[in-house]
């Protein structure tokens, strides 16, 4: 052991947490393995890595809600052995985790002091004492919203603030953010921002975890980046490029993103939008031919969700028509669509799109038991042909066909989701935001499935809202704007063009075309 | 942090221990009051209904249901479910009885009676939270385990309580002209209340029903609390028990056994929502009066009470429904 600071004044102050050589195993799976770095009292580190790389395992193990099977967690130099949350709090270190954890039908001030509770003198919690908290905290991060509304009354992106404000509401002196910004945007994103730069001031460690490259040059000090449950490099970010960093996350040579675009072939109209009206969509008409990838995308909250969801009848529409492959849909349910050749990628993958506990095989043959059966029995080698089929055309990488899908990157998993899609044979195939939260080697991976299914004719109704996604890989591009039809675009697109139709009606007549950079 | 920095910015909004806690539960009853009101508007066109004698009945039916309904809802609270409230409320009369035949005075039969419930309510919150086994399935098997710890005790017999024993002035005598356990039920109302409002325990009771992990991970002993809510039941299912044991008169190894039907449905009715987190106990207690006035009507209109039953079970398919839809709604906004 090193003699303390205070009987040495000379000796460096010792980082204010360090992690050394952490392992981690989850029935003999190795997550983390010997990941060591230290942040100091005022930096902020950042991390990176793709999904899976081990970064939520790392928060909690530092936060003492997941134990290490090895190395040791230092809090300013002192070994230190978290066994709950709460003494994790106790030592000073407050995460702010992805999912929020808030409670929706308690107000904004009983969340923040959830579990710690201020109490009167005959037992009951202080109602004022909690009030007092949260205008504190409130007024440190400069929020403006009433501390009595129940959080589930709250935007994805004031729930955001609030949950770190709860964490700050504890006064650590180790900041831990994991992906603070994913729901934020605009006004909201340097609120954060400029909350950081003060806390950082403060002498706060913060560690800062986010998908996003330039949040990591404009904020962090030194960035680590993980790669398959090894600290891969460290650097500061002043040394480093957004190509060097992509380079260590995905541990080869970055190949281009996106595979070329096939050209358009066949012009057989497989898709006919008409004046479709939903309850939350209005005016949205076009054809969709085979061979083609007509994009769809827009700003949050325009409605692309709803017209993904309206082509497989799980939002009802209230006028227009919906033909498929020539015939009129009728009312549509997922089960009617996929009988007429459309079948859906859903967004949300794990809610919707896959059975987590069943296997790959149970799930990528769910979609067509009823083909491989015979009088209501499976026909099990049948069925087996098939997914191996699909397993293997598709590069699911696993352990086998008899792997949970709950154990899968969430790039194997979207890959089973189409593999269900893809074994029912669709004409046409919705994918909506087929590449969220998958990590960048995955994404080039599904982007060059999407164009490889281009030359057995499919046609392909690509909706996201990453815009140099779409950009990339559409034939014609969609755009909506508050539920209706901005624009149908034809390429070469401009970023600015899609971001200015993209925008409300109202703000677009009240601000000149924004400039490119905010596209990213 | 100063005083005078506190109120900047905020002042406009009311004082948040005033406008979010204390009346909201009132407020959002409001829709149970005014249908109690029609009930009892039907209700006093019938000359039967507005007699004294129905109406003392009235009152001395409705303390059980009414204690049963409160105790319910913490687990309902939690997101969990007490199938054996019905259950308890049997064994606890049949303890009360033997113990009293047996020669024990009436306030330590009392406690030993509310003991067995309490036991009963720890053993099933500890297995819920130890074996993670979903409550529906744990209190499923202490109904049974209840059932037949009152037949073994009881011999199958339904067992007389005497009259010296002074425990029927619970319900036949008269406290400032009402019967005592309409009073047991409205203090049970008001602690019970303040429990929720006021303790920590009661306000994380509504955070692990809420979202069960955020509370976990703030700080909130989930199992301390799974513990109190379904301990909570079990007693109050106890003290509903010596209510029972003194309206009947008796000690009754199968008897009760509409209560769970009907102590859910009082709640359910009374806005505690079946997904936890959601509902207050002024809510269930209104649950129970409007239940126990709508059984009530019907028995005076000489409806078989066997039909009465067939009424509750669609008022909880009926009041689940709306809370799906409730919730749903909540979802998509």
């Amino acid at each position: 052991m090193t003699t303390s600071p205070a009987a040495n004044p000379t000796a460096p102050k010792p980082p204010a947490i360090e992690v050394r050589g952490i392992e981690k195993r989850f029935v003999g799976v190795t997550v983390l393995d010997g990941v060591s770095f230290a942040v100091r009292a005022g930096e902020v580190h950042c991390l990176c890595g793709e999904n899976g790389a081990g970064k939520s395992t790392l928060i909690k193990l530092m936060a003492g809600v997941l134990r290490p099977d090895g190395g040791d967690v230092l809090i300013d130099g002192q070994p230190v052995h978290l066994t709950s949350p709460q003494q994790g709090l106790e030592r000073g270190i407050g995460v702010v985790y992805q999912e929020l954890e808030l409670i929706p039908n308690l107000s904004i001030m009983e969340n923040l002091s959830l579990g710690r509770e201020p109490r009167t003198r005959f037992g009951a919690v202080d109602w004022r004492a909690v009030r007092q908290r949260a205008l504190d905290v409130f007024k440190l991060m400069d929020i403006h919203l009433a501390v009595e509304r129940p959080v589930s009354t709250l935007t994805v992106a004031q729930a955001q603030l609030v949950a770190i404000a709860k964490v700050l509401a504890m006064a650590p002196r180790i900041l831990v953010l994991d992906e603070p910004t994913a729901a934020l945007s605009g006004g909201d994103l340097e609120t954060l921002f400029s909350l950081i730069d003060r806390l950082k001031c403060e002498g706060i460690a913060i560690v800062y975890i986010s998908h996003r490259l330039e949040e990591i040059f404009r904020l962090g000090d030194t960035v680590t980046v993980l790669r398959d449950g090894r600290a891969v490099n460290t650097a500061p970010t002043g040394d480093v490029d957004e190509n060097q960093l992509i380079q260590w996350m995905v541990g080869r040579k970055t190949e281009q993103r996106f595979p070329p675009l096939p050209a358009r072939t066949a012009a057989k109209v497989v898709l006919s939008v008409r004046d479709l009206e939903t309850p939350t969509l209005k005016g949205i008409s076009f054809d969709l031919h085979a061979g083609e990838i007509l994009g769809c995308t827009g700003l949050a909250g325009c409605g692309h969700d709803a017209l993904a969801r309206a082509l497989v009848g799980l939002e009802p529409v209230l006028s227009g028509t919906i033909a498929i492959n020539g015939r009129p849909a009728g009312t549509l349910t997922p089960r009617r669509a996929q009988a007429l050749g459309l079948s859906l990628v859903p967004e949300d993958r794990k809610g919707q799109g896959l059975v987590l506990g069943a296997s790959i095989a149970d799930n990528a043959g769910y979609s067509v038991l009823e083909d491989n059966a015979r009088f209501g029995v499976i026909a099990a080698r049948r069925l087996d042909d098939v997914v191996t089929r699909f397993h293997q055309k598709l590069r699911i990488r696993s352990a086998g066909l008899d792997q949970p899908v709950s154990s899968l990157s969430g790039g194997n998993q979207q890959k089973v989701v189409l593999a269900r899609v893809l074994s029912t044979d669709p004409d046409i195939l919705v994918l909506d935001e087929p590449t969220r939260g998958i990590d960048v080697g995955a994404k080039a991976e599904i982007y060059q499935l999407i164009t490889g299914m281009l030359a057995q004719g499919k046609a392909i109704l690509l909706i996201s809202s990453e815009m140099v996604e779409v950009m990339a890989l559409s034939h014609r591009l969609l755009v909506l704007s508050e539920g209706t039809q901005a624009a149908l675009l034809d390429p070469p697109y401009s970023d600015t063009e899609i971001l200015a139709r993209a925008l409300p009606a109202s703000s677009r007549a009240a601000r000149p075309a924004p400039a490119p950079e905010a596209v990213n | 942090m100063s005083d005078s920095a506190t109120t900047d910015g905020i002042t406009a909004n009311p004082p948040a221990w005033r406008s979010g806690g204390r009346f909201a539960g009132l407020i959002g009853e409001s829709r149970w009051l005014a249908l109690g009101l029609a009930v009892l508007a039907v209700a006093t066109l019938n000359p039967h209904f507005r007699s004294f004698d129905n109406f003392e009945s009235f009152l001395q039916s409705i303390g059980v249901l009414l204690i049963a309904a409160m105790g319910q809802s913490f687990v309902l609270l939690i997101a969990g479910i007490d199938l054996s409230v019905g259950a308890v409320v049997a064994m606890g009369s049949v303890v009360l009885a033997v113990l009293l035949a047996a020669g024990w005075p009436l306030y330590a039969a009392i406690a030993a009676t509310l003991l067995s419930g309490l036991a009963i309510g720890v053993l099933s919150g500890a297995s819920t939270l130890y074996l993670r086994i979903p409550s529906f399935i744990v209190t499923f098997a202490f109904m049974g385990i209840a059932y037949a710890i009152g037949l073994t005790v009881a011999d199958g017999n339904r067992i007389p309580i005497a009259a010296n024993t002074g425990l029927g002035w619970l319900v036949s005598g008269s406290l400032l002209g009402v019967s005592p356990q309409v009073w047991l039920a409205l203090g049970l109302l008001v602690a019970g209340t303040w429990f929720l409002r006021h303790s920590r325990t009661g306000r994380h009771l509504y955070a692990v029903g809420g979202n069960p992990e955020a509370a976990r991970l703030s700080g909130v002993p989930v199992g301390r609390v799974t513990i109190a809510a379904f301990g909570l039941s079990g007693l109050f299912a106890g003290i509903a028990a010596v209510v029972y044991a003194a309206r009947i008169v008796s000690g009754n190894p199968i008897g009760a056994s509409n209560l769970n039907l009907e102590a859910i449905a009082a709640a359910v009715i009374g806005g505690v929502s079946l997904f936890g987190g959601r509902g207050t106990l002024i809510g269930a207690a209104f649950g129970a009066i409007l239940y126990s006035l709508i059984a009530n009507v019907l028995n005076i209109y000489n409806v078989n009470p066997n039909i009465t039953e067939i009424a509750a079970g669609c008022i909880v398919v009926l009041a689940g429904l709306i809370n799906v839809l409730t919730e749903r709604r909540r979802v998509a906004a």
